[in-house]
Parts: C-alpha cells; structure tokens; sequence
C-alpha cells in the first residue's frame, strides 16, 4: 500500500452553519470564539493595552477613510464556510444601516493588535486572510512597537507575497485610502 | 446548559481550542453533527477516526472472539463502544472488556478489564497519547495489536509521568511475536496466542 496514512486522528471539523447554530444557543456566552479552518479557537481576555491600542487604531482608521466607510471593532468577517474571524478590526465600504443581516465577507483593509495571539495571527489567521484575498492585512506589535504589513495575497498558495515592517516614526498609507498618512505611532498605546 | 470550564487565562495567552465538555459532545452527538463521521472526544477535542480498513476489522473481529473464549459469558467484550475516562475524554476503543452483563452496565462504563487498540496507522497515538490517556484511567492491562508488524505491545502498571500527556504512563511495555501467548491480567487462567488475533 503506496498511500502514505494519516498517522494521527484529525480533529473534526466544524462549518460556518454549525458554529452560528452554536451560538444562538448560548455555546459562546462569555467567551470569544472564531472559527479558524474548521477549527473552534477561543481568543482570551484582552489586555488594556490591547484595548488601548484597538481604539488608537480605530481612531486612526477613521480620520484616514473618512466619510462612506465602517470601521467595524471586532466584528465577524466571514471567510468561507470553514472560517469565520473577528478581527480586531476591519474597514469595509458602506454604512452600518446599508450592510444587511450578513456579515461582510471581505474587507478594504484588516488589522489585528499582536500580543499574546501574535504566532496566531501571523500564521494561521494571515493565511486565511490571504486566501480570502485580503488586500491589506496589518498586525501592530505591542511588544516590539511596530507595524507589520502585508500585501499582494496569493489566494491559492494562502500566503502574502510581501510583508513589510514600520517603526512607530514611519508612515503608511493604507490600499483603500491611498491619499491618507498614518503615523505608526498613533495606533500604539 | 452549563459548561464546567478552568478558569479563563489571564489576557496576553495565546488562543486555545475551545474544549468540549462530555456533556456537549453528547449533545452534538445526538443532534446528528457527526453522523457521517466516527469520532471520539479526546481531552475535550473531537477527533475523527478514520474509516477502518479491512485487516482492521478481520482484527478486531478476530480479538473478540479469542476474548469471549478467555473471559467467558459472564464479560462483555464492547467494541467501538465509548469509555468514559472523564477529564473529559470519551474514546471508543476497538475491544474493551467490562466484567458483568450487559444490563447491569446502564451508562457508559469508567473503566474495564482490558483494553485493545488495533493499529496501523495510528500507531504512535496509541502508543503515546492513547495509552497515557488509558493510564489515567486506571486501564490495568492495555493492548496494541501492531498489524504491519504483526505482534502485541502490552502496556500495564499505570505509574504518575509528569511528561505524559495524561500525567501517567504504563511502567511496563512487553511485546509479543506471532507465536507468543498471552495472558490477560484479569483471566489469568487464558492463554492466548497472538496469531489467533492476527488476520
């Protein structure tokens, strides 16, 4: 028998329809969950600085997309019927009323504020991004008081062609909101 | 429905797994979330066993009944049936047996006489986290039947290990060839030749 054998059980996977069905029936209550690959990952409690630094972001994002944009904090993105994920935040096109009961299922640009789920966010979550075609994907780094950016998705290969790093004195320009500056700086606690 | 959980990290952890309780793998169980899949609930992770093969099945077959002759009819030799090894874990291994009847045993049994994992693939989970997990549980006499290898590794004497992945391990691991016999703890008397197990 040539067919090399899976040499541990996998684990099962969970679907889109099943985790909402899930959560409509309290599974979640006081935890947060995404589904990462069919997988149900639990994401902790955030720090303050965590926090802090969403609403840095937040603030940032807003003055640089301006009117016509939502910055959703937080909020799902569904990404496949494997994946749904909540990053920290996401700017989609439109206003909340004029988005309907679904959740959107791409975004101009997602960010995640890296601490302890940075291995999390870099490998896996940057993976999902890249295959659902996310043009602009940012991590800030506590720790390290940067900015990561990727670029360039290759969807079929689940991977970003390019990922480059900020310092807090540099400057980016978000794909979507070309004409804006943001200074690393100012998502930074 | 309550979830029985340790208490959540402190922020700054990486992601987990969400675990599942006994009670929720029950319940998805029974709503039908894996009926087209055969699974077990490991350390509250639910796995897939992978369909088995026809050796797999000649094996397990074979091993029941050179089990129902050694333990005799007042035993119930389970297969696939679920063990209820808490923490909380529910494998269904290929062969366990549980002394008594089968009406005296009204939930999933915690523990049971012998234990029989048939492996080809899966192999060093059996060996490995399996056999930690059936140490933990109290599993005095643990078998896995190596098919490509033809031969019966016996693992017994659960021992504390703080690397194990259970926290216990079995002290002794003894293996045996085509032509050796073996005896299980709780039949002393029996004695049985690996071949007869062997497809």
């Amino acid at each position: 028998m040539s067919v090399p054998l899976r040499t541990s059980p996998r684990r099962v996977r969970f679907r889109r329809a099943d985790v909402y069905r899930l959560a409509e029936q309290g599974w979640f209550r006081g935890r947060r969950v995404e589904l990462c690959a069919g997988h149900l990952v639990e994401i902790p409690p955030q720090s303050n600085h965590h926090a802090a630094s969403v609403q840095l972001t937040c603030d940032a994002l807003r003055r640089a997309f301006g009117d016509g944009f939502w910055v959703r904090q937080r909020s799902s993105l569904d990404l496949g019927p494997y994946s749904v994920l909540d990053p920290d935040l996401a700017v989609v096109p439109g206003t909340p009323r004029d988005s309907g009961p679904h959740h959107p299922t791409t975004a101009l640009l997602v960010v995640e504020v890296g601490d302890g789920a940075l291995r999390y966010q870099q490998g896996r979550k940057a993976a999902i991004y890249a295959a659902a075609g996310i043009a602009d994907y940012w991590i800030v780094i506590l720790a390290a008081r940067t900015l990561e950016v990727r670029r360039r998705p290759v969807p079929n290969e689940r991977r970003y062609a390019e990922c480059s790093r900020f310092a807090p004195a540099d400057t980016v320009s978000p794909l979507a909101a070309p004409h804006a500056t943001i200074t690393v700086a100012d998502l930074l606690p | 429905m309550t979830l029985t959980l340790t208490p959540p990290p402190a922020g700054n952890d990486a992601p987990t797994l969400r675990p599942f309780s006994t009670a929720e793998y029950h319940q998805m169980s029974e709503s039908g979330w894996f009926d087209d899949q055969r699974v077990e609930l490991i350390a509250g992770e639910v796995l897939v066993m992978p369909v088995p093969s026809g050796p797999h099945c000649s094996c397990v077959e074979l091993t029941a009944v050179a089990l129902r002759a050694a333990f005799g009819p007042a035993s119930w030799v389970r297969m696939q049936m679920a063990l209820d090894c808490q923490q909380p874990s529910e494998p269904q291994p290929d062969l366990a047996i549980v002394l008594g009847n089968p009406r005296s045993v009204t939930s999933h049994p915690t523990t049971a006489a012998l234990v029989v994992e048939v492996s080809e693939a899966s192999l060093e989970f059996d060996r490995g986290r399996k056999a930690s997990l059936y140490a933990a549980a109290g599993i005095a006499d643990y078998w896995v039947i190596d098919l490509d290898g033809h031969r019966v590794e016996v693992y017994r004497r659960p021992v504390p290990n703080a690397n194990a992945d259970f926290g216990f391990s079995y002290a002794d691991r003894t293996t045996f060839d085509s032509a050796d016999s073996i005896s299980p703890l709780a039949a002393p008397t029996a004695s049985i030749v690996v071949a007869e197990l062997l497809p």
